[in-house]
């Protein structure tokens, strides 16, 4: 006997029974629709989250005053750290100084008070920043305390009351009544230190010319560091130098240092937990859904006793009946799957549009691994849960179950 | 065509064990017509099963159309029932989701002949019982009279040595009564081995020979002349 004649018998024992299938089918379809919504927006976020964290330099250290001391006690950076830090930490790359200060911004009359950053040419690329249009400070404008400005798209907005960006580069901006020209225009991305697209950036030499008192002192560093080198590392030495130059406060340190590394393994531990956590709720679902099938399947071979006797009767070997009811069961289960998989996408996707409409920067998906998986361990269900009441249809005795009402 | 020898059957083990049969010889001529007789729990519904290859005997040889099926599998059963068998049963026993076409083209899904193959054959032989108007209705929008007929029919696609009919008649009026055993006549007359188990006087008597049974033995064969109408010639 060929295959598809006993999917047709399996397929219209189950039809026969509509209501009562879709039934059964209701906890596995809730089940696989619930592995697929989480898994779709887990992996969205995940994707977000670890994409911009790839984009970045994820070996850096970020290095500030220590807030938690009193204002007179808490170190202060010097650029002369600069040069300091980066001659005498080994697997140091790069140092790199930001100034930083709020001023007001105006364009034809229009105000707008942000952020105002203070960087060399390099911050770009470790900030995680993204030029949209123009350029960025190059080292000529910061050896030559040239006046550009590279500017956050949202304050231009703001300022000029278009959407135009390309327009941008050419503006002539004030910055606290100092003329700027604007060279480039900062995107939107999701940068680890607070600089963003409401920032301004200047060359550092301008910025330090024009506003002395916050240009004394860098707000922080940002410490790159290569790969055979760990982020604690880099911290215990930076901690070590600064230390020893500037003195601790009753043994803690003037300054504090944080990575992204160990943030980025704190979030996608998160992640991996929420995972887990709803993964296994998945899982019992599938289970429950397992165990309907199970059911339904006894209820099925008992009521269909004399179908059994008669198909027997006719020329039914105990294999043929229980690949009848095996299959059965896998077309519930597995029926039960692809309607899962069908709702499942459905929303994840409605979700995901209702997102990427609220967020810019998200992306969903339902990543293709999962609809295999869900329809693969469907199936497995209904193998494993259908054959034991299979097992039982092919053992009955044909007397018997002929003569059963 | 039927050759059985000394069968014995035991339900149960020790104590509560019944003794269903009690060396039983019996055989069946290609293209005869015999009926079983007696009364309920005489054993001729387990020499029927038995015949039927739906049950095994205790101890015996059961040798139908030359081959020994006494100790064969399940599945070789299956496929004895499948191909060389036709049941009828006092109750029908259709499937009741399925059409009549669909009843029976059943036996010839498990033999794998094809769909198209199938839906042919057993339109001829439903139209061959009467039924070429009832292909599409299922079981419960037919009369007893045309279940039955469904059954036959299903009982004659895969061509098989023998038709093995238990109370064809115990659940018809008189009239399908009447038309059921003319169609299963008119099959005999074709060549084909029918062995009906009756209690029935008025069935039986369309046999060629009625073997009585009681409490697992035979106890008595006639034989019928049916040319001239039924007279009776007994033989031991």
């Amino acid at each position: 006997m060929k295959l598809p004649e006993r999917i047709k018998i399996s397929l219209t024992g189950v039809w026969s029974n509509k209501f009562r299938s879709f039934l059964t089918l209701l906890g596995i379809i809730i089940g696989v629709s619930s592995v697929i919504i989480m898994v779709s927006l887990g992996s969205g976020t995940q994707k977000v989250v670890g994409g911009q964290f790839e984009e970045l330099f994820s070996r850096q250290v970020y290095l500030t005053s220590n807030w938690n001391l009193p204002y007179n006690q808490m170190g202060e950076l010097s650029l002369d750290d600069v040069d300091y830090l980066k001659e005498s930490m080994i697997g140091v790359v790069d140092v790199i100084p930001f100034f930083r200060t709020w001023k007001e911004v105006t364009y034809e009359g229009r105000e707008y008070t942000t952020s105002v950053a203070g960087v060399v040419e390099k911050a770009l690329e470790v900030t995680n920043l993204k030029l949209e249009y123009g350029r960025m400070i190059s080292e000529e404008d910061v050896k030559n305390h040239e006046r550009v400005a590279v500017v956050g798209q949202r304050i231009l907005e703001q300022l000029t009351g278009s959407t135009d960006y390309g327009s941008f580069p050419g503006l002539e901006i004030r910055i606290e009544n100092q003329k700027f020209l604007v060279v480039g225009v900062l995107g939107i991305a999701a940068s680890t230190v607070s600089l963003s697209n409401e920032t301004v950036l200047v060359p550092m030499t301008t910025f330090r010319d024009i506003w002395r008192m916050e240009g004394e002192h860098p707000e922080f560093f940002l410490i790159t560091y290569d790969a055979r080198t760990g982020e604690r590392d880099i911290i215990k030495q930076a901690e070590y130098l600064l230390n020893n130059k500037y003195g601790t406060v009753r043994g803690e340190s003037r300054f504090m240092m944080s990575g992204i590394e160990s943030e980025m393994n704190l979030i996608n531990n998160i992640i991996n937990i929420m995972t887990m956590v709803l993964g296994s709720i998945a899982a019992i679902s599938l289970l429950v859904g397992g165990i309907g099938v199970m059911n339904i399947m006894l209820v099925t071979v008992k009521e269909r006793t004399r179908e059994i006797g008669i198909r027997k009767a006719i020329g039914a070997s105990s294999q043929d009946i229980q690949s009848q009811f095996l299959l059965e069961a896998i077309i519930l289960a597995g029926g039960g799957g692809l309607i899962g998989i069908l709702v499942g996408v459905g929303i994840s996707s409605l979700i995901s549009l209702i997102l990427a409409m609220s967020f810019e920067w998200w992306q969903g998906g339902t990543p293709f691994w999962v609809i295999f998986l869900s329809f693969a361990v469907t199936t497995a269900i209904g193998i494993i849960f259908g054959f034991y009441p299979a097992y039982k249809a092919s053992k009955l005795d044909p007397i018997e179950a002929l003569g059963y009402e | 065509m039927i050759k059985a020898e000394n069968i014995t059957k035991i339900y149960g083990k020790g104590e509560i064990a019944v003794r269903a049969l009690h060396e039983v010889s019996f055989s069946v001529e290609e293209g005869e017509f015999v009926a079983i007789m007696g009364p309920s729990g005489s054993g001729k519904s387990t020499l029927m099963n038995i015949l039927g290859c739906l049950d095994t005997a205790t101890s015996g040889r059961y040798i139908l159309n030359g081959t020994d099926v006494s100790n064969m599998s399940d599945k070789e059963l299956a496929r004895i029932r499948n191909r060389k068998i036709g049941f009828i049963f006092q109750t029908f026993n259709l499937l009741p989701r399925l059409t009549a076409l669909k009843n029976v083209e059943q036996p010839m899904i498990y033999r794998g002949v094809r769909k198209k193959e199938r839906e042919e054959i057993a339109k001829r032989v439903l139209t061959e019982v009467g039924l070429d108007d009832r292909l599409h209705h299922r079981p419960n929008e037919l009369s007893g009279g045309q279940r039955q007929r469904v059954a036959i029919a299903r009982a004659l696609v895969n061509e098989p040595d023998i038709i093995l009919a238990d109370e064809p008649t115990g659940n018809l009026d008189s009239k399908s009564e009447e038309d059921i055993l003319n169609i299963l006549r008119e099959l005999n007359e074709r060549g084909i081995t029918l062995v009906v188990v009756t209690h029935d006087y008025s069935v039986a008597k369309y046999a060629h020979r009625i073997v009585h049974f009681r409490d697992g033995e035979i106890v008595k064969e006639e034989r019928l002349l049916q040319d001239d109408g039924g007279g009776s010639l007994e033989v031991d």
